[in-house]
């Protein structure tokens, strides 16, 4: 369990890690990066999902399923989200952030004389990053993909706060349940179209 | 065991073919019974526009630690766990299967896809065969399919499709702009592009309403009620009846039989994990490809030890999961917007005619596609030069609205030894064996998918695109196309169930999902399922009527 007050599962020094080394998968630059997205709270909030028993036996795994069968439509915020941590449990990463905090610690004394990662610029970082990467390391992989999640995935889950990585790309977002208007890009405004779409009287 | 109330028909699996059935079955008087091992979901509960929890959670499917499949490439080799991101490439479990979150292609096979051995064959290392029914024996349940499901398209637009009577009963869907980028190269090239027929509705219809371009459409459910899942098209009707029941949450794990060696029913693990049965006085197949294969494999007995309706050896083999891709990633210099609008709207069926002269026999086509709004998927494509930092951020920003994914869908050709059996060493969470899936892609269709790839790489250099990576073939473990594994025929020795898709072994257990495919032709395989569904039930109500199925 936790070593701070703040009732998270990692530590104040692993948080601080992981939060600099997203920050440099998504480096903030004119627009917002890992950082300003809250990346690190959708992390902990995965590792904390991660940290109930997830070693279910097909009755519990009915009833979470069960917890769906009525619809998600009316369920209140707190209950959506433990539906999605338990569709997310079934594989424990809290372990593997833990060592990899231990190996970029390590990896960057290697480089850097004695230093932890926490203590490179963001170069000496980089170069940290660069050799899990190269060696293909799972811990890496999977804080890359986290990375991405907690950055470009719907805020609702901790991440991508204020929509910040979705301005990155100039996406608005969902469009449901407005939709969106003709035309939608550059091609089919301007190539032409042989096939008019018709709206038939289907009762025929 | 708990024991339930007899019914006349219980059908396993609540997908494509299982809710057609369910629907034929009960209007004509008949009670259902349903078992779907997935949650029953509402079209609200597909609202959120959330990539995360849709597309890279277990919203839709199982998790491979409770419910895992295992794949190998062939029998000398040891089985592999497939991984949640292929195990995710697969059939949704809910009511509504796939369905609920397709892109809705809804082809009418081709004339010659009915008569592969006769065209093309034989081939060696493959079973090719003719089907036993033919393109004028479906043509007019393709149209019931169109009409009923609610598919929207523009009849007669392609040069290549198979005769129709009858039009969609509502028009194609709004163009976008992959649509349109396909449609400037393809000119160039002489081809002919036309509108996907899809089953997403543009308008009104049947009670339902039309699309309103809002993204998020394939591997998304719809919280529009625009597209035409069996959940939303033909579960309400077969409830309207009173005579259906659908059970969620319960997976089947044997056919049993009576004395008499005739099906009597299906036991299942309930919602709560308890064992019950379900009498019935017939038993209807629809849980797919894959695991149809496996609860027939699973109901062996004294009198079936090879497994249930399995006299022929077949039930498992000849399976088949299309050509192995290939999915190009295209640029463009302006912006293509793919978050909007439906995923496919204009395909091309130029390279679809079998030409032994290019090296292999069949053909396939090629769909480009709107993202749909998939930033996390695209952030993870090998694409971006580097994986991670400020040159992929950059690549992110330039690619995001400019680009497309095109599709190649191309036919597999069935070979006997790529198969679905029980996997002898590992079981799911109710300890039963898993399905073990031997697979590796004949040479005929790698030649097929490697060819449309480069013919689909040639429409987009000549629509002006900036960028055009063109992958190798994949290596096909699981696909959410699963045909053949139960295959139709007239030879008892030679398939696995008869033209009207009922055992040769057990007269009242049909099978009526995709495993009955002789061949996969080069398409989506939905609309020809949901044909054939409802060809066999009305083949089942006439015989019903006159009291040859149930006494």
């Amino acid at each position: 369990m936790s070593d701070t007050d703040s009732g998270s599962v990692l530590s104040d020094h692993e948080r601080a890690t992981i939060e600099a080394a997203a920050a440099r998968i998504v480096p903030s630059d004119e627009g917002a990066g890992a950082s300003e997205a809250g990346v690190i709270d959708y992390i902990e909030g995965l590792l904390a999902a991660d940290d109930v028993d997830t070693d279910i036996s097909p009755r519990e795994k009915k009833e979470y399923a069960n917890f769906i069968l009525g619809g998600m439509g009316g369920r209140t915020e707190e209950q959506q989200a433990t539906l999605f941590k338990l569709h997310g449990t079934g594989s424990r990463h809290l372990q593997a952030y833990r060592d990899g905090v231990v190996e970029l610690d390590r990896v960057a004394a290697e480089l850097a004389s004695g230093k932890d990662f926490r203590g490179l610029d963001d170069a000496g970082r980089d170069q940290v990053l660069t050799v899990l990467d190269e060696r293909k390391d799972a811990f890496f992989t999977l804080l890359l993909t986290h990375t991405m999640e907690g950055f470009y995935g719907h805020p609702r889950h901790g991440g991508n706060k204020d929509r910040v990585g979705w301005r990155v790309l100039d996406y608005p977002g969902p469009s449901f349940p407005h939709g969106n208007e003709k035309p939608y890009g550059w091609y089919d405004a301007n190539e032409p179209d042989e096939f008019v779409q018709e709206k038939k009287d289907g009762s025929s | 065991m708990a024991e339930h109330e007899t019914v006349d028909v219980c059908i396993v699996g609540g997908g494509a073919s299982g809710l057609v059935a369910a629907k034929e079955l009960t209007e004509a008087g008949m009670t259902v019974c349903v078992l779907e091992r997935g949650p029953w979901y509402k079209r609200e509960d597909f609202a959120l526009g959330d990539e995360l929890m849709y597309r890279r959670r277990n919203f839709f499917w199982p998790t491979v630690e409770l419910e895992p499949r295992t794949w190998r490439p062939d029998a000398d080799t040891p089985a592999e766990v497939l991984s949640t991101k292929t195990q995710t490439f697969s059939n949704a479990m809910c009511v509504g299967g796939g369905t609920i979150h397709y892109s809705g292609l809804s082809w009418r096979f081709h004339e010659s896809d009915f008569r592969v051995k006769s065209e093309d064959g034989p081939v060696a290392g493959t079973t090719i065969e003719d089907w036993p029914i033919s393109y004028d024996d479906m043509e007019p349940f393709y149209e019931k399919a169109e009409w009923t499901v609610g598919i929207s398209g523009q009849g007669w637009s392609s040069p290549f499709d198979p005769p129709r009577k009858r039009d969609y009963p509502v028009g194609p869907a709004a163009r976008n702009s992959p649509g349109a980028a396909l449609e400037r190269g393809a000119r160039k090239l002489g081809l002919h592009p036309f509108p996907t027929p899809l089953a997403i509705l543009t308008g009104d219809y049947d009670g339902r309403p039309g699309c309103i371009g809002k993204g998020m459409c394939s591997a998304y459910g719809c919280p529009v009620g625009a597209k035409s899942s069996t959940l939303e098209s033909l579960l309400p009707k077969a409830l309207a009846t009173g005579r259906l029941e659908i059970r969620p949450l319960c997976l089947a794990r044997e056919i049993t039989l009576d004395r008499n060696g005739k099906a009597s029913g299906v036991t299942y693990f309930n919602g709560e994990g308890e064992e019950e049965h379900q009498p019935a006085r017939l038993v209807v197949m629809a849980a797919g490809g894959v695991e149809t294969a496996r609860l027939l494999l699973l109901s062996e007995s004294a009198r079936f030890p090879q497994g249930l309706a399995n006299r022929s050896g077949l039930v498992g083999k000849n399976l088949m999961f299309h050509s192995p891709g290939v999915t190009l990633v295209v640029t463009f210099p302006e912006p293509l917007d793919g978050h909007k609008g439906t995923s496919s709207t204009r395909v091309l069926h130029d390279f679809y005619k079998s030409d032994s002269s290019r090296g292999f026999i069949r053909g396939g086509f090629m769909h480009p596609r709107a993202h749909g709004g998939d930033p996390i998927e695209l952030a993870l494509r090998p694409i971006h030069g580097k994986r991670w930092g400020k040159e992929h951020k950059d690549s992110m920003r330039e690619t995001w609205r400019h680009y497309l994914h095109s599709h190649c869908t191309g036919e597999s050709l069935p070979v006997e030894s790529n198969a679905v059996d029980l996997d002898p060493d590992l079981t799911d969470c109710y300890g039963l064996p898993v399905a073990r899936i031997t697979y590796t892609s004949h040479e005929n269709d790698v030649r097929l998918a490697t060819y449309l790839g480069e013919r689909s790489r040639e429409i987009y250099e000549a629509a002006g695109a900036t960028r055009i990576i063109v992958p190798k073939p994949e290596t096909r473990k699981l696909h959410n196309h699963q045909m053949g594994s139960a295959r139709m025929g007239n030879d008892p020795g030679s398939s696995v169930v008869d033209k009207w898709c009922r055992s040769h072994d057990v007269s009242n257990l049909f099978i009526v999902d995709a495993s009955v495919f002789v061949t996969s032709a080069g398409l989506n395989p939905t609309l020809t399922i949901e044909a054939n569904a409802f060809r066999v039930c009305d083949y089942m109500v006439t015989e019903a009527r006159k009291g040859n199925l149930i006494h």
